[in-house]
């Protein structure tokens, strides 16, 4: 077995989706749901991908799973081309990789018993017996914590974790190597989610599973992911290890979602970093997409695109903040302006000109 | 007096199965200005407690069989509909779970936003405008003009929402149901909301009882919290009592199955087994099968209310000596 190269490489990849106009389905123009993204996920680890609804995490799920065609780029899962047109390479990636949505309710046919739904992908691939199958079956139900004598039973008969358990019963069934969870526990109960994240780690210690973990709950990502990047429309402009991104952030976005998250203490008062919205995606922010809703923007930031840039040893963040040379300054800013910001959306003009004495200092 | 006071409220579910009993003798209270959490798992009741305020439970199935509830000195048991559907809206505002269905797509946000105003304040014409440009502006949605003609498929999810929360509080209510108002939305979305609810709540003085099942949610927004279990409320307490000094075993593994996020942790201690079935509720404390604490008299026999500390209260046996 290789073991040296990782389980899943993503590089550069893209997907455009076209829109089009008019009685002729005129190309308008291109939504960049996912533009120029690189990671990788290292086997029987976990990589989270974290961002709010129309970052492109989702979208990146799909294309792995080749729900959807990728405009450009390329993936490699374990070494080979996981967009080869070779259909025995692909019935391969099939069984390698599989996923858990985030509702069990749509994601499982009311019309079919829990074994058949979890045999599906055995009796589908043609390599499995009936027999076999149905042993198998009742072997993955006993792993997920469901009584191997309910197979028969009906999703509607479930409740909402169990539902999910099914679910990751159906991907366990095929023995991958690698799991794309999108959004596995968000529909559920709080007091449910700690069992059902429970589960998916025990499993991945047991089997070394690796795991694509698409998720927008801090906490959560924190708990289950060894390596977290942060995307915002279409790009990734943070990773790090989850533990040092919630505790020092260096994204004023990736520091946007901490805040918004954190404040658990009681009456800590709703916070607020900002009233923006998402900018679309078809027409992203020219410079650094995130410019728009930041904080701390300068003036360059609408117009020249940050590189990655390479902060400490595991970290890395793509903001002009950080510019060589001058980490520690973009750090004193990045903290005043958490200080400030939260206190209310309106105070911005105070924050305005924080920010303005503190970049002009950093400009020098 | 208190704005709010639910005494001993039980309301059942006829279904094919049995008569579910939803909520069985809830007692609680809301103060002008205050927000009570009213937390729980699905199935705990907590939505089935709002709509028996409101008195909006589905129909023919949903009775309230018992109980009281006093809100601004009138007995909503003993109103009859007409004085109902005079008060909702007006004194007693809904904010509901899914903006994506609260709304009627066939109608503008400006159209629906201006129907309480219209019907509850009796405006109309150029001041009615006004009234429903200054709401949009008062939740921060921008360009308030253009987006009254819009319809709620151009909005995003938390400016439906917004919206939503705006037509609450447009006849300046005194009590406000929101129900999971915000779980369908992102972590940045959901901070705005809370954000722009609270600053609305503070502005016109509002009561409020915010029903989730997020207790971090919960934390954020309330005075006080109430933690509903399989249809009876087992602790309530103000909010940092509740999260400080938890009493009940059941908030205090609510409380340890959330992932944190500012420090890590080895395994998350979770809640194992399911909620009893309502139909078929279980003698004794209705926790005893989950509980990390059971005695054999928790099997027998139910708990009274425990008192902690000034306005905290539990429904446990920890906390009777002997």
């Amino acid at each position: 077995m290789q073991t040296d190269i990782p389980l899943l490489e993503v590089r550069n990849l893209k997907k455009y989706f076209p829109i089009t106009a008019g009685p002729f389905r005129r190309l308008a123009g291109w939504v960049q749901a996912v533009d120029d993204v690189s990671f990788t996920v290292p086997r029987g680890q976990t990589l989270g991908l974290v961002g709010e609804s129309g970052s492109g995490k989702t979208t990146v799920a799909k294309v792995l799973l080749r729900l959807e065609e990728p405009t450009s780029g390329d993936v490699l899962l374990n070494g080979s081309d996981l967009f080869s047109r070779d259909p025995r390479l692909q019935k391969s990636h099939r069984e390698t990789m599989q996923a858990v949505f985030q509702d069990p309710g749509s994601s499982l046919n009311p019309r079919m018993a829990v074994e058949t739904i979890i045999a599906e992908p055995m009796l589908v691939g043609g390599k499995w017996s009936k027999r076999d199958a149905r042993a198998r079956v009742r072997e993955v139900l006993a792993e997920v914590g469901i009584r191997p004598q309910d197979g028969n039973k009906y999703p509607h008969e479930f409740s909402g974790g169990q539902r999910q358990r099914v679910a990751i019963a159906r991907a366990l069934a095929l023995r991958p190597k690698l799991i794309v969870l999108d959004e596995p526990v968000s529909s559920l109960d709080v007091s449910v989610r700690a069992q059902v994240m429970n589960l998916l780690k025990d499993l991945q210690e047991e089997y070394g599973l690796s795991y694509l973990l698409i998720a927008h709950d801090i906490g959560t990502m924190r708990y289950l992911s060894d390596w977290t990047a942060v995307m915002y429309l279409g790009q990734i402009v943070e990773q790090g290890p989850p533990g040092q991104l919630c505790s020092q952030p260096f994204h004023p976005y990736t520091q946007e979602l901490v805040t918004a998250a954190r404040s658990t203490a009681p009456m800590s008062g709703a916070k607020v970093t900002t009233m923006a919205e998402i900018p679309s995606p078809i027409n992203p922010p020219a410079g650094c997409r995130f410019h728009t809703r930041c904080p701390t923007r300068m003036a360059k930031c609408s117009q020249v695109t940050p590189e990655v840039r390479r902060l400490g040893v595991e970290r890395e963040a793509s903001c002009h903040l950080y510019e060589p040379g001058r980490f520690e300054v973009a750090l004193e800013v990045r903290n005043a302006m958490a200080e400030h910001y939260w206190e209310d959306s309106e105070s911005n003009s105070k924050t305005s000109s924080l920010r303005d004495e503190k970049c002009q200092v950093a400009d020098e | 007096m208190s704005l709010l006071e639910v005494e001993n409220l039980s309301s059942h579910l006829l279904t094919r199965r049995g008569t579910v009993k939803a909520v069985d003798g809830v007692s609680l209270r809301v103060e002008a200005g205050e927000t009570l959490g009213l937390v729980g798992e699905s199935g705990s009741g907590k939505s089935m407690t709002c709509l028996s305020i409101a008195r909006l439970l589905p129909w023919p199935v949903g009775r309230a069989v018992g109980g009281k509830i006093i809100f601004d000195g009138k007995d909503l048991m003993e109103a009859s509909e007409k004085e109902m559907s005079r008060m909702r809206g007006k004194e007693l505002a809904m904010i509901p779970q899914d903006p994506f269905s609260s709304l009627n797509p066939v109608f503008s946000i400006g159209n629906q936003l201006m129907e309480p105003l219209r019907i509850h304040l009796g405006m109309s014409g150029k001041p009615l405008q006004e009234r429903a440009r200054e709401l949009l502006s008062l939740v921060r949605i921008p360009e308030a003009g253009r987006r009254l003609n819009q319809y709620p498929h151009q909005l995003s999810g938390g400016m439906r929402q917004r919206v939503v929360g705006a037509m609450a509080a447009s006849c300046r209510p005194k009590l406000v149901l929101a129900d999971e108002p915000t779980t369908s939305l992102d972590v940045t979305t959901q901070a705005q909301f809370l954000y722009l609810l609270k600053s609305i709540q503070s502005e016109f003085g509002m009561g409020m009882i915010y029903v989730s099942h997020d207790l971090g949610v919960v934390a954020r927004v309330s005075d006080r919290v109430a933690v509903m279990y399989a249809g009876k409320i087992v602790e309530q307490a103000s909010a940092k009592d509740i999260f400080e000094r938890p009493a009940h075993p059941y908030t205090r593994a609510l409380l340890d199955s959330i992932a944190p996020v500012d420090r890590d942790v080895e395994r998350l201690p979770s809640i194992d087994g399911d909620p009893p079935e309502l139909y078929d509720i279980p003698v004794g404390c209705r926790f005893a099968n989950r509980c990390p604490h059971v005695m054999p008299k928790c099997r027998e026999l139910a708990p009274p209310p425990a008192k902690i500390g000034k306005d905290h209260v539990a429904d446990c046996w920890l906390h009777y000596a002997d």
